[in-house]
């Protein structure tokens, strides 16, 4: 079944993104949930749905809690666990529901803090048991893609730093992100400390705590809740493998699951790249971006360091992505990270991303990932005026 | 010293922890289409097919690899630089290690390699480690 005009986001909310907010996880959640329905112009009890996001810093999960201590009552309360790629899947999901009926008006809301200062105990059956013991972290499982394309492409370290350049330009545009005041050359990256090799820290994302909540609403209603709605026209969700070990990346060319991914979202909405106009691409780390690019099809396998080097990946450039900084930028907060990716692809949709409006915007394309390229939701978004 | 994990090892993975202690490397194999399998399971993920223990050659080759140089792990921490890799095994799965015994930045994707417990790491659960062959 196609998603086409089924489902739109009306509305959206964000809290701060801070190293240490002094908040917890439910009050910034809360925050950004009241924004999101106000933004939307609806009431509290419009919202017949809630969908949360897995933590990272918490064991509990947060649907059933969050929905009784923000006040709402609901027909669906469910919460999704694919890690980094949650924040996309629960937007699919959300959509999905309000095609077959569940509810009318969700509240998508990914919460999460930094995992620097706070982190779940949850067992991770496999990883903990087979690859921790070597001290396996995200940055390694990362390095080591990275380091693989370098060998069998040749991408290079200034290819890759020029994601994280290009990014921090568009967060210099935006007061929300993270680092946002700093500006930041290839040099800049190159002088920074190598963590695990190719990896320089400004190639890695830094944690921080907030929040961002979305309203997804009947798309036959979205065009009276609000003159700008977007559309999710396509979504599409793969997932390959969870341990780094037993990934196929490094036996097939370095190609991750959103390659199937992006194809069922395509598909679905009926686009292909040369439709695209703004991108918000999962960026916990620059090579994550090179690889997206390269398996959403917008190069060929290989290409992507050359591709990120020719084009502009600003907002004034002529292939935006991340316009508001990325996570790279903006700060990861934790499972919800990727919100901070589409959040801001639906600004642009809305024509609300200010002195980084990139014009003429009509199709959005953003990408969620989880664990090691392992679990990958893609979505098309479309401009619904 | 450092546990491999929070928890007891699980039922399905005995043999090849019970393996390490004796410095065999001793994985699963399944009995219809005859796959080895890595990391222990309860049936073949190809096919379904009944699993058994059986020793390996502990011969490899290197995936990817990647130099670490910070680490928070406490069994590592003091032995930066150090690299790690993914290895795919003569008899064909693939597991997470480190790749000893060589300059980190001479280690490439295809360098053969081969099993090693003797290695400087306190770790109180041996762990399969690998290093070049014919060094």
């Amino acid at each position: 079944m196609s998603l086409r005009g089924k489902a739109a986001i009306t509305g959206y909310g964000e809290t701060a993104f801070e190293k240490n907010s002094g908040k917890n996880i439910f009050q910034l959640a809360a925050e950004a949930s009241v924004h999101a329905i106000k933004d939307a112009n609806l009431e509290k009890s419009d919202i017949d749905g809630i969908i949360t996001l897995g933590p990272l810093s918490i064991d509990a999960r947060l649907n059933l809690p969050f929905a009784e201590f923000l006040g709402i009552k609901a027909t669906l309360v469910d919460e999704v666990s694919v890690l980094g790629a949650s924040a996309g899947y629960a937007l699919k999901k959300a959509a999905e529901a309000i095609a077959v009926g569940a509810a009318k008006n969700v509240l998508v809301v990914g919460s999460d803090i930094n995992i620097l200062k706070e982190r779940s105990n949850e067992i991770r059956p496999f990883l903990q048991d087979y690859e921790t013991p070597y001290a396996l972290t995200p940055n390694n499982a990362y390095a080591m893609a990275a380091n693989l394309h370098s060998e069998l492409y040749g991408t290079t370290f200034e290819q890759r730093a020029k994601v994280a350049v290009d990014q921090r330009y568009n967060a210099n545009h935006y007061d929300g992100a993270l680092f946002g005041k700093k500006t930041m050359s290839i040099e800049d990256v190159r002088n920074s400390p190598i963590i695990s090799s190719p990896f320089h820290l400004f190639e890695i994302v830094s944690p921080c705590d907030g929040a961002i909540a979305f309203i997804v609403s009947l798309g036959e209603d979205a065009r009276k809740i609000t003159n700008t709605p977007v559309f999710i026209d396509g979504a599409g969700f793969y997932n390959g493998h969870l341990t780094i070990s037993q990934s196929e990346i490094f036996t097939n060319g370095v190609t991750t699951p959103i390659k199937k991914a992006a194809e069922i979202a395509f598909e679905m909405a009926g686009i292909t790249t040369d439709n695209v106009d703004v991108l918000g691409l999962y960026d916990c780390y620059t090579i994550a971006v090179i690889l997206t690019i390269e398996d959403m099809g917008f190069c060929r396998k290989g290409e992507g360091g050359r591709f990120v080097q020719e084009h502009d990946l600003t907002f004034k450039g002529d292939f935006p992505v991340n316009t508001s900084g990325g996570q790279l930028s903006v700060g990861q907060p934790g499972d919800a990270g990727a919100m901070v990716n589409i959040v801001e692809v639906v600004k642009q949709l809305m024509g609300r991303a200010e002195g980084r409006q990139v014009k003429n915007c009509e199709i959005g394309v953003t990408n969620s990932n989880g664990g090691y390229f392992s679990t990958e939701c893609t979505l098309v978004l479309r401009r619904g005026n | 010293m450092v546990k491999k994990a929070g928890y007891e090892p699980r039922v399905e993975a005995r043999e090849y922890w019970e393996g390490l202690k004796e410095s065999k490397l001793r994985i699963q194999q399944c009995q219809s289409c005859e796959r080895y399998v890595f990391y222990p399971r309860e049936f073949c993920p190809h096919d379904f097919g009944k699993l058994e223990y059986t020793e390996v050659s502990g011969r490899a080759k290197v995936l990817a690899h990647t130099i670490v140089e910070k680490t928070a792990h406490p069994a590592y921490a003091a032995h930066t630089p150090f690299v790690m890799a993914v290895v795919q095994l003569e008899e064909g799965p693939t597991m997470m290690t480190h790749i000893l015994d060589i300059a980190p930045e001479e280690v490439r994707t295809n360098l053969e390699v081969e099993i090693t417990f003797n290695h400087s790491y306190d770790l109180e659960d041996p762990l399969p480690m690998f290093r070049p062959v014919n060094r």
